[in-house]
Protein backbone atom coordinates (compact mmCIF):
# COMPACT_ATOMS: atom_id res chain seq x y z
CA UNK A 1 0.00 0.00 0.00
CA UNK A 2 1.65 3.44 -0.74
CA UNK A 3 1.82 5.90 1.92
CA UNK A 4 -0.71 8.23 0.21
CA UNK A 5 -3.01 5.56 0.10
CA UNK A 6 -2.44 4.79 3.86
CA UNK A 7 -2.61 8.16 4.81
CA UNK A 8 -6.21 8.86 2.97
CA UNK A 9 -7.90 5.77 4.54
CA UNK A 10 -6.77 6.92 8.15
CA UNK A 11 -8.15 10.15 7.51
CA UNK A 12 -11.75 9.33 6.42
CA UNK A 13 -11.98 6.66 9.33
CA UNK A 14 -10.91 9.30 11.61
CA UNK A 15 -13.26 12.03 9.81
CA UNK A 16 -15.75 8.94 10.47
CA UNK A 17 -14.73 8.42 14.03
CA UNK A 18 -15.10 11.91 15.21
CA UNK A 19 -18.84 12.12 13.30
CA UNK A 20 -19.55 9.15 15.08
CA UNK A 21 -18.54 10.72 18.57
CA UNK A 22 -19.75 14.45 18.08
CA UNK A 23 -23.53 12.49 17.02
CA UNK A 24 -22.97 10.45 20.72
CA UNK A 25 -22.30 14.17 22.49
CA UNK A 26 -25.05 15.78 20.52
CA UNK A 27 -27.37 12.60 22.34
CA UNK A 28 -28.19 12.14 18.54
CA UNK A 29 -26.94 8.30 18.68
CA UNK A 30 -26.89 6.73 21.78
CA UNK A 31 -23.83 5.35 23.08
CA UNK A 32 -25.16 1.66 23.36
CA UNK A 33 -25.59 1.88 19.03
CA UNK A 34 -21.96 3.68 18.58
CA UNK A 35 -20.12 0.94 20.17
CA UNK A 36 -20.08 -1.33 17.08
CA UNK A 37 -19.51 2.01 14.67
CA UNK A 38 -16.55 3.05 16.83
CA UNK A 39 -15.18 -0.78 16.94
CA UNK A 40 -15.35 -0.84 13.28
CA UNK A 41 -13.22 2.32 13.07
CA UNK A 42 -10.66 1.45 15.20
CA UNK A 43 -10.55 -1.95 13.55
CA UNK A 44 -9.90 -0.08 10.20
CA UNK A 45 -7.21 2.37 11.41
CA UNK A 46 -5.27 -0.53 13.16
CA UNK A 47 -5.31 -2.35 10.01
CA UNK A 48 -4.42 0.73 7.95
CA UNK A 49 -1.45 1.55 10.55
CA UNK A 50 -0.02 -1.70 10.85
CA UNK A 51 -0.86 -3.85 7.81
CA UNK A 52 1.71 -6.40 9.06
CA UNK A 53 -1.74 -7.72 11.04
CA UNK A 54 -3.78 -8.37 7.99
CA UNK A 55 -0.93 -9.66 6.01
CA UNK A 56 -0.10 -12.46 9.54
CA UNK A 57 -3.96 -13.06 9.77
CA UNK A 58 -4.68 -13.67 6.14
CA UNK A 59 -1.48 -15.82 6.49
CA UNK A 60 -2.64 -17.96 9.56
CA UNK A 61 -5.57 -18.31 8.48
CA UNK A 62 -5.09 -19.10 4.45
CA UNK A 63 -6.63 -16.09 2.25
CA UNK A 64 -5.50 -16.16 -0.90
CA UNK A 65 -5.06 -12.33 -0.57
CA UNK A 66 -4.61 -9.84 2.31
CA UNK A 67 -7.87 -7.59 0.92
CA UNK A 68 -10.29 -10.89 0.91
CA UNK A 69 -9.34 -10.96 4.73
CA UNK A 70 -10.44 -6.76 4.72
CA UNK A 71 -13.68 -8.09 3.05
CA UNK A 72 -14.43 -10.70 5.54
CA UNK A 73 -13.99 -8.76 8.36
CA UNK A 74 -15.97 -5.95 7.05
CA UNK A 75 -19.07 -7.76 5.97
CA UNK A 76 -19.17 -9.26 9.40
CA UNK A 77 -18.89 -6.54 11.11
CA UNK A 78 -21.65 -4.94 8.74
CA UNK A 79 -24.00 -7.74 9.51
CA UNK A 80 -23.63 -7.69 12.92
CA UNK A 81 -24.35 -4.17 12.86
CA UNK A 82 -27.51 -4.61 10.73
CA UNK A 83 -28.46 -7.61 12.88
CA UNK A 84 -28.15 -5.39 16.15
CA UNK A 85 -30.15 -2.27 14.30
CA UNK A 86 -32.98 -4.90 13.27
CA UNK A 87 -33.32 -6.16 17.14
CA UNK A 88 -33.36 -2.27 18.05
CA UNK A 89 -36.35 -1.84 15.88
CA UNK A 90 -38.06 -4.94 16.95
CA UNK A 91 -37.56 -3.64 20.38
CA UNK A 92 -38.99 -0.62 19.70
CA UNK A 93 -42.17 -1.97 17.87
CA UNK A 94 -42.91 -3.71 20.62
CA UNK A 95 -42.57 -1.39 23.51
CA UNK A 96 -44.57 0.62 20.45
CA UNK A 97 -47.24 -1.36 20.45
CA UNK A 98 -47.21 -1.92 24.24
CA UNK A 99 -47.88 1.93 24.77
CA UNK A 100 -50.62 2.57 22.11
CA UNK A 101 -52.25 -0.38 23.78
CA UNK A 102 -51.64 1.19 27.39
CA UNK A 103 -52.75 4.31 26.42
CA UNK A 104 -56.31 3.46 24.62
CA UNK A 105 -56.73 1.37 27.50
CA UNK A 106 -56.82 4.85 29.77
CA UNK A 107 -58.35 6.85 27.81
CA UNK A 108 -61.37 4.07 28.02
CA UNK A 109 -61.07 4.04 32.57
CA UNK A 110 -60.78 8.08 32.08
CA UNK A 111 -63.92 7.26 29.97
CA UNK A 112 -65.49 5.32 32.45
CA UNK A 113 -64.93 7.62 35.67
CA UNK A 114 -66.25 10.24 33.81
CA UNK A 115 -69.53 9.31 32.67
CA UNK A 116 -69.78 7.80 36.45
CA UNK A 117 -69.20 4.26 35.37
CA UNK A 118 -66.53 3.26 37.01
CA UNK A 119 -67.82 0.50 39.47
CA UNK A 120 -70.02 -1.46 36.93
CA UNK A 121 -69.29 -2.48 33.53
CA UNK A 122 -71.19 -2.00 31.13
CA UNK A 123 -73.61 -4.73 31.02
CA UNK A 124 -76.24 -4.72 28.40
CA UNK B 1 -59.91 -6.27 38.97
CA UNK B 2 -63.12 -5.14 39.62
CA UNK B 3 -65.83 -7.34 40.65
CA UNK B 4 -68.35 -7.61 38.22
CA UNK B 5 -72.58 -7.37 39.58
CA UNK B 6 -74.44 -10.24 40.22
CA UNK B 7 -76.45 -9.41 37.43
CA UNK B 8 -74.25 -10.08 34.67
CA UNK B 9 -74.76 -13.77 34.31
CA UNK B 10 -71.70 -14.71 31.71
CA UNK B 11 -68.44 -13.08 32.08
CA UNK B 12 -67.97 -12.86 28.46
CA UNK B 13 -66.03 -10.61 26.27
CA UNK B 14 -66.59 -10.36 22.55
CA UNK B 15 -63.72 -8.53 20.62
CA UNK B 16 -63.84 -6.97 17.44
CA UNK B 17 -60.88 -5.63 15.47
CA UNK B 18 -62.06 -2.97 13.29
CA UNK B 19 -59.23 -1.50 10.74
CA UNK B 20 -61.52 0.90 8.00
CA UNK B 21 -64.78 -1.37 8.38
CA UNK B 22 -66.94 1.80 8.11
CA UNK B 23 -69.64 -0.69 5.87
CA UNK B 24 -70.08 -3.26 8.07
CA UNK B 25 -69.10 -2.28 11.44
CA UNK B 26 -72.51 -1.12 12.70
CA UNK B 27 -74.41 -4.16 11.53
CA UNK B 28 -71.88 -6.88 13.30
CA UNK B 29 -71.93 -4.52 16.85
CA UNK B 30 -75.87 -4.62 16.29
CA UNK B 31 -75.80 -8.48 16.25
CA UNK B 32 -73.49 -8.74 19.14
CA UNK B 33 -75.95 -6.40 20.87
CA UNK B 34 -78.77 -8.25 20.31
CA UNK B 35 -77.74 -11.56 21.79
CA UNK B 36 -77.01 -9.53 25.12
CA UNK B 37 -73.02 -9.69 25.16
CA UNK B 38 -70.61 -7.15 26.58
CA UNK B 39 -68.56 -6.21 23.83
CA UNK B 40 -65.59 -3.56 22.94
CA UNK B 41 -64.67 -2.36 19.35
CA UNK B 42 -60.89 -2.15 18.88
CA UNK B 43 -60.48 0.60 16.24
CA UNK B 44 -57.00 -0.24 15.21
CA UNK B 45 -56.36 3.39 13.90
CA UNK B 46 -58.62 3.22 11.05
CA UNK B 47 -58.75 6.09 8.24
CA UNK B 48 -62.06 6.29 7.49
CA UNK B 49 -65.43 6.84 9.32
CA UNK B 50 -64.83 3.93 11.87
CA UNK B 51 -64.05 5.91 14.70
CA UNK B 52 -66.80 8.37 13.85
CA UNK B 53 -69.69 5.84 13.67
CA UNK B 54 -68.71 4.25 16.67
CA UNK B 55 -68.92 7.28 18.50
CA UNK B 56 -72.03 8.45 17.18
CA UNK B 57 -73.94 5.06 17.57
CA UNK B 58 -73.13 4.91 21.54
CA UNK B 59 -70.83 1.70 21.00
CA UNK B 60 -68.46 0.73 23.10
CA UNK B 61 -65.15 1.44 21.33
CA UNK B 62 -61.28 1.27 22.14
CA UNK B 63 -59.78 3.59 20.62
CA UNK B 64 -55.84 2.88 19.71
CA UNK B 65 -53.74 6.03 18.73
CA UNK B 66 -51.98 4.48 15.95
CA UNK B 67 -51.95 1.20 13.25
CA UNK B 68 -50.93 -2.12 15.19
CA UNK B 69 -51.93 -4.66 12.92
CA UNK B 70 -54.54 -7.35 13.64
CA UNK B 71 -52.22 -8.60 16.00
CA UNK B 72 -51.63 -5.64 17.95
CA UNK B 73 -55.31 -4.86 18.22
CA UNK B 74 -56.58 -8.39 19.05
CA UNK B 75 -54.11 -8.06 22.30
CA UNK B 76 -55.67 -4.51 23.15
CA UNK B 77 -58.78 -6.76 23.23
CA UNK B 78 -57.12 -9.43 25.60
CA UNK B 79 -55.90 -6.89 27.36
CA UNK B 80 -59.07 -5.28 27.94
CA UNK B 81 -60.58 -8.90 28.79
CA UNK B 82 -57.97 -8.85 31.47
CA UNK B 83 -58.10 -5.42 32.90
CA UNK B 84 -62.07 -5.44 33.42
CA UNK B 85 -61.68 -9.11 34.92
CA UNK B 86 -63.47 -10.97 31.96
CA UNK B 87 -63.64 -15.04 32.01
CA UNK B 88 -63.68 -15.30 28.41
CA UNK B 89 -62.97 -13.19 25.46
CA UNK B 90 -64.06 -14.37 22.04
CA UNK B 91 -62.40 -12.17 18.79
CA UNK B 92 -64.88 -11.69 16.00
CA UNK B 93 -64.08 -9.74 12.88
CA UNK B 94 -65.98 -6.44 11.99
CA UNK B 95 -66.07 -7.21 8.60
CA UNK B 96 -69.09 -9.70 9.25
CA UNK B 97 -67.83 -13.08 8.60
CA UNK B 98 -68.68 -14.60 12.07
CA UNK B 99 -72.15 -15.42 12.79
CA UNK B 100 -72.51 -14.45 16.34
CA UNK B 101 -75.13 -17.69 16.71
CA UNK B 102 -72.05 -19.61 16.95
CA UNK B 103 -70.71 -17.39 20.17
CA UNK B 104 -73.02 -19.89 22.77
CA UNK B 105 -70.83 -23.19 20.93
CA UNK B 106 -66.85 -21.32 21.53
CA UNK B 107 -68.59 -20.39 24.91
CA UNK B 108 -69.67 -23.85 25.93
CA UNK B 109 -66.47 -25.42 24.84
CA UNK B 110 -64.29 -23.13 26.96
CA UNK B 111 -66.29 -23.87 29.67
CA UNK B 112 -65.91 -27.49 29.23
CA UNK B 113 -61.86 -26.71 29.84
CA UNK B 114 -60.66 -25.45 26.64
CA UNK B 115 -58.09 -22.67 26.94
CA UNK B 116 -58.63 -21.33 23.55
CA UNK B 117 -61.77 -22.56 21.27
CA UNK B 118 -62.00 -22.60 17.21
CA UNK B 119 -64.42 -21.67 15.25
CA UNK B 120 -63.84 -24.02 12.69
CA UNK B 121 -65.00 -24.17 8.76
CA UNK B 122 -63.74 -27.14 7.93
CA UNK B 123 -64.13 -29.71 10.93
CA UNK B 124 -67.34 -30.92 9.12
CA UNK B 125 -68.29 -30.65 5.73
CA UNK B 126 -70.70 -27.66 4.95
CA UNK B 127 -71.76 -25.85 2.09
CA UNK B 128 -70.85 -22.13 3.99
CA UNK B 129 -68.46 -19.60 3.17
CA UNK B 130 -64.38 -21.87 3.16
CA UNK B 131 -62.87 -19.69 1.14
CA UNK B 132 -60.96 -19.43 -2.44
CA UNK B 133 -58.90 -22.59 -3.39
CA UNK B 134 -55.78 -21.51 -2.80
CA UNK B 135 -56.05 -20.11 0.72
CA UNK B 136 -57.55 -24.13 1.31
CA UNK B 137 -54.83 -25.20 0.33
CA UNK B 138 -52.25 -22.79 2.65
CA UNK B 139 -54.56 -23.76 5.34
CA UNK B 140 -53.73 -26.99 4.53
CA UNK B 141 -50.11 -26.58 4.53
CA UNK B 142 -50.53 -24.68 8.48
CA UNK B 143 -52.42 -27.32 9.66
CA UNK B 144 -50.40 -30.00 8.42
CA UNK B 145 -47.44 -27.94 10.25
CA UNK B 146 -49.51 -28.07 13.70
CA UNK B 147 -49.63 -31.33 13.10
CA UNK B 148 -45.89 -32.58 12.31
CA UNK B 149 -45.01 -29.92 15.04
CA UNK B 150 -47.67 -30.56 18.03
CA UNK B 151 -48.97 -33.49 17.25
CA UNK B 152 -52.12 -31.33 17.30
CA UNK B 153 -55.25 -31.67 14.49
CA UNK B 154 -56.33 -28.57 13.83
CA UNK B 155 -58.10 -28.53 10.93
CA UNK B 156 -58.60 -24.19 10.70
CA UNK B 157 -55.47 -22.28 12.19
CA UNK B 158 -56.10 -19.20 10.19
CA UNK B 159 -59.86 -18.90 11.87
CA UNK B 160 -60.06 -15.82 13.48
CA UNK B 161 -63.10 -16.53 14.82
CA UNK B 162 -62.13 -17.81 18.28
CA UNK B 163 -62.42 -17.73 22.07
CA UNK B 164 -60.30 -17.69 24.96
CA UNK B 165 -60.21 -18.75 28.41
CA UNK B 166 -58.49 -16.92 31.63
CA UNK B 167 -55.22 -18.87 30.95
CA UNK B 168 -55.05 -18.09 26.72
CA UNK B 169 -55.96 -14.48 27.74
CA UNK B 170 -52.98 -14.29 30.37
CA UNK B 171 -50.60 -15.88 27.57
CA UNK B 172 -51.49 -13.66 25.07
CA UNK B 173 -51.73 -10.73 26.72
CA UNK B 174 -48.16 -11.51 27.58
CA UNK B 175 -47.11 -11.92 24.06
CA UNK B 176 -49.10 -12.39 20.71
CA UNK B 177 -47.55 -12.12 17.40
CA UNK B 178 -47.83 -8.75 15.57
CA UNK B 179 -48.70 -9.55 12.03
CA UNK B 180 -51.23 -13.12 10.82
CA UNK B 181 -51.36 -13.85 14.68
CA UNK B 182 -53.69 -16.46 15.01
CA UNK B 183 -51.62 -20.04 13.67
CA UNK B 184 -48.82 -18.77 15.36
CA UNK B 185 -50.62 -18.00 18.74
CA UNK B 186 -51.74 -21.80 18.88
CA UNK B 187 -48.96 -23.03 18.02
CA UNK B 188 -47.31 -20.90 20.83
CA UNK B 189 -50.70 -22.39 23.14
CA UNK B 190 -50.06 -25.92 22.71
CA UNK B 191 -46.91 -25.46 23.26
CA UNK B 192 -47.22 -23.88 26.51
CA UNK B 193 -50.03 -26.70 27.62
CA UNK B 194 -53.21 -24.63 27.16
CA UNK B 195 -55.84 -26.82 25.93
CA UNK B 196 -57.12 -25.88 22.59
CA UNK B 197 -60.11 -27.40 20.90
CA UNK B 198 -62.70 -26.75 17.50
CA UNK B 199 -66.25 -26.32 17.09
CA UNK B 200 -67.51 -26.22 13.47
CA UNK B 201 -68.95 -22.69 12.12
CA UNK B 202 -70.45 -21.50 8.93
CA UNK B 203 -68.48 -17.97 7.85
CA UNK B 204 -70.09 -15.99 5.79
CA UNK B 205 -68.20 -13.92 2.53
CA UNK B 206 -66.82 -10.90 3.93
CA UNK B 207 -69.55 -7.86 3.45
CA UNK B 208 -67.24 -4.89 3.22
CA UNK B 209 -63.79 -3.51 4.03
CA UNK B 210 -60.17 -5.69 1.93
CA UNK B 211 -59.02 -8.50 3.05
CA UNK B 212 -55.37 -8.43 4.53
CA UNK B 213 -54.35 -11.22 2.31
CA UNK B 214 -53.71 -11.26 -1.08
CA UNK B 215 -50.95 -10.74 -3.51
CA UNK B 216 -47.27 -10.58 -2.83
CA UNK B 217 -48.01 -10.72 0.81
CA UNK B 218 -50.16 -14.19 0.50
CA UNK B 219 -45.91 -15.30 -0.13
CA UNK B 220 -45.17 -13.69 3.15
CA UNK B 221 -48.18 -14.75 4.83
CA UNK B 222 -46.73 -17.97 4.32
CA UNK B 223 -43.09 -17.59 4.83
CA UNK B 224 -43.34 -15.83 8.19
CA UNK B 225 -46.17 -18.29 9.34
CA UNK B 226 -44.72 -21.74 8.69
CA UNK B 227 -41.72 -20.14 10.15
CA UNK B 228 -43.25 -19.05 13.34
CA UNK B 229 -44.57 -22.06 14.36
CA UNK B 230 -41.44 -23.77 13.83
CA UNK B 231 -39.89 -21.38 15.88
CA UNK B 232 -42.47 -21.38 18.53
CA UNK B 233 -42.39 -25.31 18.58
CA UNK B 234 -38.21 -25.65 18.09
CA UNK B 235 -37.87 -23.19 21.05
CA UNK B 236 -40.46 -25.06 23.16
CA UNK B 237 -38.48 -28.20 23.15
CA UNK B 238 -35.16 -26.26 24.17
CA UNK B 239 -37.81 -24.62 26.50
CA UNK B 240 -38.38 -27.39 28.35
Amino acid sequence: MSVVLRVLVAIIFVVFLICVLKLVSRDKLLLKYSLLWILLCVVCLACDLFPEIVYWASGVFGFLSPSNFIFLVSIALLLAISLSLSVAVSRLTIANKNLAQRIALLEKDLERVESGDGETTSCS
Amino acid sequence: MQDRPATCRSRVLVVIPAYNEQESILSTVEKIRSCGYDYVVVNDGSRDDTLRLCRENDINVLDLPQNLGIGGAVQAGHKYAQRYGYDIDIQVDGDGQHDPSYIPDLVRLVEDGADLAIGSRFLEKTDGFQSTFMRRVGITWLSFLLRLFTGRRITDPTSGFRACGRRAIDLFCDSYPIDYPEPESIAHAIRRGLSVRETSVLMRERQGGVSSIGGLSTVYFMIKVSLAIWVACWSSRKGR
